[in-house]
């Protein structure tokens, strides 16, 4: 019988690019178990009928956003060093995934709050003065969008989510840093700052074949430091 | 991937499904090549990805160094929408480039119901839809797969046919293509002749098709005397030494067989009158169990899926069967992989199979009778008795299986009230039987759910002649059947009619319906094989417009003297076997299995290691 002496976690923090943004979390979820068995990891598997394996996910990834921050825990049994599961992993996942660190994790998913995402914006809408209607969008007391919920649409505030919210704006485009809240409970999904300022400034990206939006998830936070 | 292209992925349903990057997908340098191949799947991306013998030609084809294959799938209806507002053509998922830059576009023809995306898919590429309004500096036009046993209806889109398996032809069309690309001979022209010359190759434009006064095909010739009067299908004569992709590509969508597939073996032994794959597979050609354990340990090593699915028309007659199973299970218990057995027959079925088989043992089970009285299952030579499937009934309601499925079909040749009839009264018995079963899973509720086909009478079967049952009469017995059904804990499915009899339409059809298919496709029909895109409604418009009768190619019967549109082919099996095979199922007189006794059925003269 195994003991939860002979197991241990080992959090792989890794990036998501090229096609594989494209591919939602649960995709996501079946490649690295995929992965997994290819690398011919010891995994701890949950008892019962279907035993899986046990790894989860820090926070998911909408399909199209990619990502340079990105966390798994996974539970292994026996000596396995996280430098082993490092190079094991790297060899079986596709290059779209690149590990950036290995390690036995001393902080838990549950205590991240919030995420920095980095959105681009192509669109010829766009000049050096759209800053200053950008920043007078989100500053104001209330920000309201419709959210999807199970009983259809529902209007919510998002202002109280956005902790920071900084933009670049040229001739063209626009660059915006932005700080929200990433805890399980208010987690904000940087697609409605971008679809708030598309309406807000009339951008019409859907129907401008030119227009371009790229979003990726710069860093996962504890408070003030950089979460591991 | 250009800008173009990413602003639309932005606002499609599954932007995954066309950017390719899946795990083995091979990438080579176009410009190190001679032939390029564009391989479209005409439907989803989720079906092609499932289809095995996609990926053995994917990989058959790139395992050629002078060959470049990549593959593209039909766009779903948002993504057509947005390619056409913001004109981008279709385009391979590894390299991005448009179709209509390729040496030689490829479509597998799996259902006729994927017609209309072929054509979609070549305006999409902007590639004209004739072949002879297309220049000699376009693409070839390849088609291949099951529906090319009667490639007459889509006979002036194409090229050129393979007729039969694959993984040996490809490669030699597209050896031949680089040899002439290489000597300067090359011109479409004259590559598609050199070609005609091929074992397994049907080039449609080198034929004459005649047509007699009432409608029929009166004869299909060549035009030249080195071109072949008719095309024998190819087989590979050897499938342990048969390609196989060792590392299988890996969507991170989920797809519709997401698992791997260990085909056990090609052809059937069984010979039921209604089945074409039983019929244009022969011979049965196995591979040994070690070849296959050795080929399910590389493709799992390569790909990491947890299921291997064994697969096959009917699994339960591949003689190693149990060989396999442990040595499979010898190593996929302990790294938790399962197992599945998707095509197993009632007459077959054992306790030892059942504890040994994941999927049978989780998954739901699904029996196929096909016909509701022993009287119609002689007709068709289904040779299952309602004992062997009351035998595996009770198997199953004693294992604690509550939940089971059982597969027919409406409109068989001969077919009367009290069969349909008796499809009710077989479903009842099977209920009965739980309550009989001692052992039986009493926590849940019983359900035996009936699923009803319609037939569609196809090429290369004894039963290729027959009218299909008309519409009306096919849905006046669906439902008869519904209220025969009684008993609630009966669920009843059925097949709309009108799409199999545009499916009896296509599968016996003969060139005049090429003006059809694009009377529909100016329609624009797509996606016909989906409930949601399906309009009967339209299609018969098209047929209007066109001034073709679809009666006279699905509820007619065919004269046993006529020329078939298929008659160019040869599949291995014979006219004259067909025929005594039809004469048996009127007179209700079963035919063996090609293992108690061989029928002569002529497919032993196509060769292939361990077959007749
Ligand atoms: S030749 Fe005989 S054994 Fe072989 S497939 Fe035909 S009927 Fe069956």
């Amino acid at each position: 019988m195994l003991t939860t002496n002979d197991q241990k976690t080992v959090r792989l923090k890794f990036s998501k690019q090229g096609p594989l943004i494209y591919i939602s979390h649960l995709d996501l979820n079946r490649a690295f178990y995929r992965a997994f068995n290819r690398a011919d990891l010891p995994m701890v598997y949950s008892e019962g009928f279907s035993p899986r394996p046990r790894y989860n996910f820090a926070l998911p990834l909408s399909v199209g956003t990619s990502s340079v921050c990105e966390f798994v825990d996974i539970k292994l049994r026996g000596e396995i060093s996280p430098e082993e599961v490092r190079q094991r992993m790297s060899a079986s996942l596709p290059s779209d995934i690149a590990i950036l660190d290995a390690y036995v994790p001393e902080s838990k998913f549950s205590e991240i709050t919030h995420a920095e995402y980095s959105i681009s914006i192509i669109s010829h809408q766009i000049s050096p003065d759209s800053r200053g209607l950008f920043s007078e969008l989100l500053s104001s007391a209330e920000i309201i969008i419709q959210k999807k919920t199970k009983s259809g649409e529902k209007d919510t505030d998002i202002s109280p989510f956005i902790k920071r919210c900084d933009f670049t704006c040229r001739d063209g485009g626009c660059e915006i840093i932005c700080l929200l809240c990433a805890d399980s409970s208010n987690y904000l999904n940087p697609e409605y700052i971008i679809r708030y300022l598309d309406k807000g400034a009339s951008l019409d990206l859907e129907n401008d074949p030119d227009s371009l939006v790229e979003i990726c998830r710069k860093k996962v936070m504890i408070g003030n430091s950089e979460f591991r | 991937m250009n800008e173009k292209l990413r602003h639309i992925l932005r606002y499609v349903e599954k932007p995954g499904r066309y950017v390719g990057g899946e795990l083995n997908e091979i990438r080579k340098d176009r410009d190190s090549v001679f032939c390029r191949v564009a391989f479209c799947f005409p439907d989803t991306y989720e079906i092609g990805m499932s289809n095995l013998g996609v990926r053995i030609l994917y990989g058959v084809l790139n395992n050629e160094e002078e060959v470049l294959c990549e593959r593209a799938y039909a766009p779903w209806t948002d993504m057509e929408e947005q390619m056409r507002l913001s004109s981008i053509p279709l385009f391979t998922h590894e390299s991005g480039e448009p179709v209509s830059g390729f040496d030689i576009v490829a479509f597998t023809l799996q259902y006729e119901l994927s017609y209309s995306n072929v054509l979609n898919m070549l305006e999409l590429s902007g590639i004209p839809l004739l072949a002879s309004e297309r220049s000699e500096d376009m693409p070839v036009i390849l088609g291949g797969g099951p529906c090319t046993y009667n490639p007459e209806p889509v006979a002036d889109f194409f090229d050129i046919f393979s007729i039969g398996e694959g993984e040996e032809s490809l490669p030699e069309l597209a050896r031949l293509f680089v040899r002439m690309k290489k000597d300067g001979t090359y011109s479409k022209s004259a590559f598609l002749r050199e070609a005609s010359h091929l074992e397994g190759f049907y080039v449609p434009s080198l034929y004459d098709v005649s047509y007699n006064p009432d409608g029929t095909v009166c004869s299909i010739v060549p035009r030249y005397p080195d071109v072949p009067a008719k095309v024998r299908k190819r087989i590979v004569k050897d499938m342990d030494a048969a390609f196989y992709p060792d590392k299988p590509l890996v969507p991170y969508l989920e797809t519709v067989h997401d698992r791997i597939v260990l085909e056990v073996f090609r052809g059937c032994i069984r010979g039921c009158r209604f089945c074409q794959a039983g019929m244009v597979y022969r011979p049965v050609r196995e591979r040994s169990p070690e070849v296959l354990c050795r080929m399910a340990k590389c493709a799992f090593e390569t790909s990491g899926y947890d299921e291997i699915s064994l697969s096959s028309l009917s699994i339960s007659d591949y003689t190693g069967l149990s060989e396999l199973t442990d040595r499979l299970l010898e190593w996929t218990e302990p790294k938790k992989v399962s197992l599945s057995l998707p095509s197993m027959r009632v007459d077959s079925f054992s306790s030892d199979l059942m504890n040994r088989v994941a999927s049978i043992k989780t998954g739901g089970l699904t029996f196929a009778p096909e016909a509701g009285t022993q009287r119609l299952r002689n007709v068709i030579n289904k040779n299952v008795t309602e004992e062997d499937l009351l035998h595996a009934v009770r198997l199953a309601f004693s294992s604690g299986k509550t939940q089971l499925k059982l597969y027919f079909m409406n409109g068989l040749p001969t077919e009367t009230d009290e069969d349909i009839e008796g499809i009710a009264g077989l479903a009842k018995t099977v209920l009965s039987e739980y309550y009989r079963t001692e052992k039986r899973n009493r926590a849940q509720a019983p359900q035996v759910t009936i699923s009803v086909s319609c037939f569609i009478p196809k090429p290369f079967t004894p039963f290729q002649w027959e009218a299909q049952t008309s519409l009306e009469e096919l849905e006046r017995r669906q439902i008869l059947l519904r209220d025969c059904i009684t008993d609630r804990k009966i669920k009843y499915n059925w097949h709309d009619a009108d799409v199999s009899r545009l499916e009896a339409v296509f599968a016996r059809g003969n060139r005049k319906l090429s003006s059809v298919l694009l009377e529909a496709r100016k329609l624009g029909v797509h996606f016909d094989a989906w409930d949601e895109c399906f309009d009967y409604g339209v299609w018969m418009s098209a047929f209007d417009a066109a001034g073709i009768d679809p009666g006279f190619y699905a509820n007619r019967e065919m004269g046993e003297n006529e020329f078939l549109p298929w008659d160019i082919i040869d599949c291995g099996v014979d006219k004259s076997f067909l025929l005594r095979e039809r004469k048996n199922a009127y007179a209700g007189i079963t035919t063996p299995s090609c293992r108690e006794k061989c029928s002569g059925c002529g497919a032993s003269r196509l060769g292939g290691k361990n077959s007749c």
